[in-house]
């Protein structure tokens, strides 16, 4: 009985079930709420980029004592 | 580990690397235009400040400007105003100078004529002086000959006063006769009594001339004399308008005129006053 019992908490617990291989848990959702995340930030990040930028180009970088807008609406 | 889950660690590592260079790149542009903002902003404000003390020297440099404006504008009003004047006063003069350029040609004209005058009247004065010249000699001999004249009726006076003297004594005498030649010799002559004599014969009107007093004796001077048959001791009459005043004593006589003593029978008060009519009678 008692072994019995300490076998359903561990089954319980996070890590506890038994490793089943093959299919999503978790992390894998958070994962994948943490690209979305990331996409949108680079997405934003882009955007923003591009205006301070001095081309087109969101990586090119601004020269000192010539800073040019061409994308700033 | 699913398939899915590294296809999306392997995600998730190129978003944090493309989410990083985005970012750099994008804090790096952020920085440069950060500063290029400040640095125009201070040029501005550095600007702004060489505008205010531009501005503010300017407003004094126009102030100055616009009051030396100011002073120079009344300069050209007075200047003007002066000017104005200064015509006015050349118009004036130079009205003067024509009319004083008339009149110096009328005085030219003048002199002219003047010259001719003169010239007239030099030949006048010339024959004028021939002719007073003659008139002076002539003057000069009518002059002698008046003054011989002169003399001449000089001493033909002189021989009438001496025969009227001689006239006038030889009248008293005949008037002396005569009366002697009436009273029957009770009238004394003038040399041998000292009483008063009334003159004989006919009436003699005289006047005083003067009246003087002598403690307290008035003496009077009359216009008759000696050849008024008037000698010393010869009583007369004084009167004002026709009322007797007092006596007179002939005292001293002369050729025209005499001196007398007054007697004013006893009134002290009479004063003879010249002017006062003498008479040798009363009663003729």
């Amino acid at each position: 009985m008692a072994k019995q019992k300490k076998q359903q908490l561990a089954m319980k617990m996070p890590g506890g079930r038994r490793s089943r291989s093959g299919g999503p848990d978790v992390y894998t959702g958070l994962l994948f709420l943490a690209v979305l995340v990331l996409a949108t930030a680079t997405t934003l990040m882009y955007f923003a980029a591009v205006e301070v930028s001095p081309e087109s180009n969101p990586l090119a970088l601004q020269q000192a004592g010539q800073v040019k807008l061409p994308n700033l609406k | 580990m699913h398939i899915l889950t590294k296809i999306l660690v392997v995600f998730a590592a190129v978003l944090s690397l493309a989410l990083a260079a985005l970012t750099s790149s994008y804090a790096m542009n952020r920085d440069a235009i950060t500063e290029g903002y400040n640095n125009a902003v201070a040029d501005r404000d550095k600007a702004k400040a060489n505008y205010n003390t531009q501005s503010s020297q300017f407003a004094e440099e126009r102030q100055k400007l616009q009051a030396s404006v100011n002073d120079l504008q009344d300069q050209l009003g007075r200047v003007q105003n002066s000017k104005r004047d200064v015509e006015s006063q050349l118009a004036d003069l130079r009205l003067q100078a024509r009319s004083a350029g008339d009149r110096a040609d009328s005085v030219t004209r003048q002199i002219a004529d003047l010259g001719k005058t003169v010239d007239t009247q030099a030949e006048l004065i010339t024959s004028y002086r021939t002719e007073v010249q003659a008139l002076r000699q002539e003057s000069l001999s009518i002059r002698n000959e008046n003054i011989a004249l002169l003399d001449r009726i000089n001493d033909l006076e002189s021989q009438n006063e001496v025969l009227i003297q001689s006239n006038r004594s030889l009248q008293v005498t005949i008037a002396e006769l005569q009366a002697q030649e009436n009273t029957g010799g009770a009238v004394t002559s003038a040399s041998g009594s000292t009483d008063p004599q009334a003159l004989i014969g006919d009436l003699i009107v005289g006047r005083v001339r003067e009246v003087r007093t002598n403690n307290g004796q008035q003496y009077a001077e009359i216009d008759l004399g000696t050849r008024d048959r008037m000698r010393e001791n010869v009583k007369l009459h004084i009167t004002r308008n026709g009322d007797f005043v007092a006596n007179l004593v002939v005292i001293r006589t002369d050729l025209q005129s005499s001196v007398g003593r007054v007697d004013t029978v006893g009134d002290p008060s009479v004063q003879v006053r010249p002017g006062d009519m003498v008479l040798s009678s009363l009663t003729r």
